[in-house]
């Protein structure tokens, strides 16, 4: 009499390894998509953000136009905080100091030759949503008003500080 | 008679050798499957969980970029330790990020905390310190322009408003960078 595990030629274990390669190989092909599936999709609305930078250098200050797009760093991946509306508001930069009775006294940094110094004003459409409160721009990253960002643009690297975060529309 | 029970035991054992091969040959099938699956998971995670997508080719064009360091409160003696031609090494990230094209000084100035009455306002006044300079350094170098990215030499970023611990073949120094333009 035969024994019949060695007649056996093609078992249900090796159907379902089988599956589970061509499961294992499309899971990689549509890796994209499930992310998703580990990520609550929630609907971004479009959000002013305005914000400024304080004595910064004119040559950084020039290369803020209309249309330039922020990024930043979040948890190890680069995204975007959004684009400015319009070219930046600068002017020379002030600061409070005392004079030489001591008496606090407002001060303009002046230009010279090789440097001046700019505060500038700016507003980014971002996309975010609020949650709990807070408001997370591309749904991710905690924004809010007085926060610090270190922000790249193509060409430059700065701080900016958030002034005031509101919804379009 | 015994002649061809000879032949029909050789016939049986042909067969059976047959099936083993096949046996072998599906199993070793199913194993490179199993193989296959495990490292495609392995890759899946690793793409899922971490930054790291192999997929993601080096974009970007190759251009010479020429970008401005400044280099502040340079002691007049070692200025000539700075040479044009020189090699500029990044020292953060150990890498070459150019060559000194043109160099440059100008008296160092900074701004001190004193309001000093100008008319009807107040300006900072700039302070002046003897025998220290700002070291304007023209550099020379190959980079990789990528769209939405920006410059990188040697995949150091290379931006205005940066600083850069550098390293020079005879002085080491701290700069930041305040123009870049396409050579």
């Amino acid at each position: 009499m035969k024994d019949k595990r060695t007649t056996r030629r093609f078992g249900l274990l090796d159907a379902v390894l089988i599956v589970l390669a061509v499961l294992a190989l499309v899971g990689v092909w549509q890796r994209d998509n499930l992310k998703n599936l580990f990520t609550t999709e929630e609907v971004l609305d479009e959000y002013t953000v305005t914000f400024e930078i304080k004595k910064v250098r004119s040559t950084t200050g020039e290369l803020l136009k209309k249309d330039v797009a922020f990024t930043v760093e979040n948890e190890g991946e680069r995204m975007l905080l959004g684009t400015l509306v319009r070219d930046v508001a600068a002017s020379a930069a002030t600061e409070t100091l005392r004079d030489k009775e001591g008496n606090p006294v407002d001060v303009v940094y002046p230009e010279d030759e090789y440097e001046y110094l700019w505060d500038v004003g700016g507003e980014l459409r971002c996309e975010g949503l609020m949650r709990d409160g807070s408001f997370l721009v591309g749904g991710k990253m905690y924004l809010a008003r007085n926060k610090t960002v270190h922000v790249q643009t193509e060409t430059a690297d700065f701080d900016i500080v958030i002034k005031e975060i509101a919804k379009v529309g | 008679m015994n002649r061809n029970q000879t032949d029909l035991n050789a016939r049986a054992k042909h067969r059976e050798a047959g099936r083993t091969k096949t046996r072998k040959g599906l199993f070793l099938a199913v194993d490179i499957l199993l193989l296959v699956a495990i490292i495609a998971a392995i890759f899946f995670l690793v793409v899922l969980l971490t930054p790291l997508n192999p997929f993601k080719q080096d974009e970007g064009t190759a251009c010479t970029l020429l970008y401005t360091i400044e280099l502040s409160n340079v002691e007049a003696d070692v200025i000539d330790l700075l040479r044009e031609g020189d090699s500029v090494i990044d020292a953060e990230t150990g890498r070459e990020i150019g060559e000194i094209q043109l160099k440059d000084k100008r008296e160092y100035t900074y701004y001190s905390d004193v309001a000093v009455q100008n008319g009807d306002a107040y300006v900072v006044e700039k302070e002046r310190v003897v025998d220290r300079y700002t070291v304007t350094l023209t550099i020379r170098a190959d980079a990789v322009y990528e769209e939405g990215v920006g410059y990188s030499v040697d995949h150091c970023r290379v931006a205005v408003g940066r600083e850069y611990e550098l390293h020079f073949p005879s002085y080491a120094g701290r700069g930041v960078c305040v123009t870049l333009a396409k050579g």
